[in-house]
């Protein structure tokens, strides 16, 4: 497992991180918050703090920053349930950027997925966006009912986050080796 | 029975459930990591509270939330599902939504409530904004 990651730290001191080409790729998407790293609760709360400051910045709206902040605990605690972990013990890790998107902003964030689970979430996913938002809905209120499960946590968090988005969510599944795929979702929000 | 308080954290809300004078408080912010966990507690005494409540005896809830995720909302929905119950038996709830009035998904999540209750009283009372 995690073969991808062998060899990074040789090739750290081959090639040069080119860290400007990140923050020119970065400033061009119009971002203004970036993470990468172990994500867990305390991170979450850390993060919906400077954001919210961040937000408040750009003059966003208090429904925009309700909306972002939104996303960005949904997406999180996704990331911390249902992420591949390097060991069972380790916060798994995310990438996360939030920035403006024309009128709005969007909230990017990617992590590590098994494969098998990869294909279930496709499907999952596109069932979800191809809902109208009354449809979605009757389908988050009728999930609500079902009972909590501990591991699995609620099963809503997806669908709070297509409900919240503006246009449908951009998603990108990228296979790593055969065990892993690399599994980002983009949210716009008004 | 003991009154049930548990103190507001960066991720829950304060919870205060007070059997003397009949009143159920929650405030703050919900999104913690593990909802059931959280709120398991306070359901539970909210059953052995409302098992031993006299039908004459009304009973307040006032909830202010600014933010929950949608874990919580599974929870609320729990904690509505039971008052509603309790409400159908006969006793008097009455549930106070208080939110700021330029929290409009606040709003729309107290009228949805509202919407589902039939027994219980649900007032939604909005908190004048503090900026022009």
């Amino acid at each position: 497992m995690f073969t991808h990651l062998k060899g990074i730290s040789e090739t750290r001191y081959k090639m040069p991180l080119k860290l400007l080409e990140v923050k020119k790729r970065f400033t061009k998407k119009g971002a203004f918050f970036g993470f990468s790293g172990p994500l867990n609760q305390e991170q979450l709360v850390r993060i919906g703090a400077i954001l919210r400051r961040q937000m408040a910045e750009e003059k966003a709206s208090s429904g925009q920053i309700m909306k972002v902040y939104s996303i960005v605990v949904e997406t999180v605690q996704n990331v911390i349930r249902y992420s591949a972990k390097t060991t069972p013990d380790e916060d798994p890790l995310g990438t996360l950027w939030i920035g403006r998107h024309e009128q709005g902003f969007f909230v990017a964030c990617g992590n590590l997925v098994s494969t098998h689970k990869a294909s279930a979430l496709k499907i999952h996913l596109a069932e979800l966006m191809a809902l109208s938002p009354e449809e979605l809905k009757t389908h988050f209120k009728k999930e609500s009912k079902k009972p909590i499960s501990k591991d699995q946590g609620s099963g809503l968090g997806l669908i709070e986050i297509v409900r919240l988005a503006a246009k449908p969510p951009e998603i990108e599944f990228v296979p790593l080796d055969q065990e892993l795929s690399f599994f980002s979702i983009n949210t716009f929000i008004q | 029975m003991e009154r049930f308080v548990v103190e507001r954290g960066t991720c829950y809300p304060r919870i205060d459930f007070d059997p003397i004078g009949h009143q159920l408080v929650i405030k703050g912010e919900s999104y913690p990591e593990d909802t059931a966990t959280f709120y398991g507690p306070a359901m539970d005494w909210l059953e052995s509270y409302l098992a031993q409540l006299p039908t004459s005896q009304a009973v307040r809830v006032d909830l202010e939330l600014t933010y929950f995720n949608s874990s919580s909302y599974k929870l609320l929905l729990g904690f509505f599902d039971r008052l509603e119950s309790a409400a159908q038996q006969g006793h008097l709830i009455l549930v106070n939504w208080h939110y700021d009035s330029d929290n409009s998904a606040q709003e729309e999540n107290g009228l949805e409530f509202k919407e589902d209750l039939k027994q219980v009283q649900f007032k939604l009372c909005p908190i004048p904004s503090k900026t022009p």
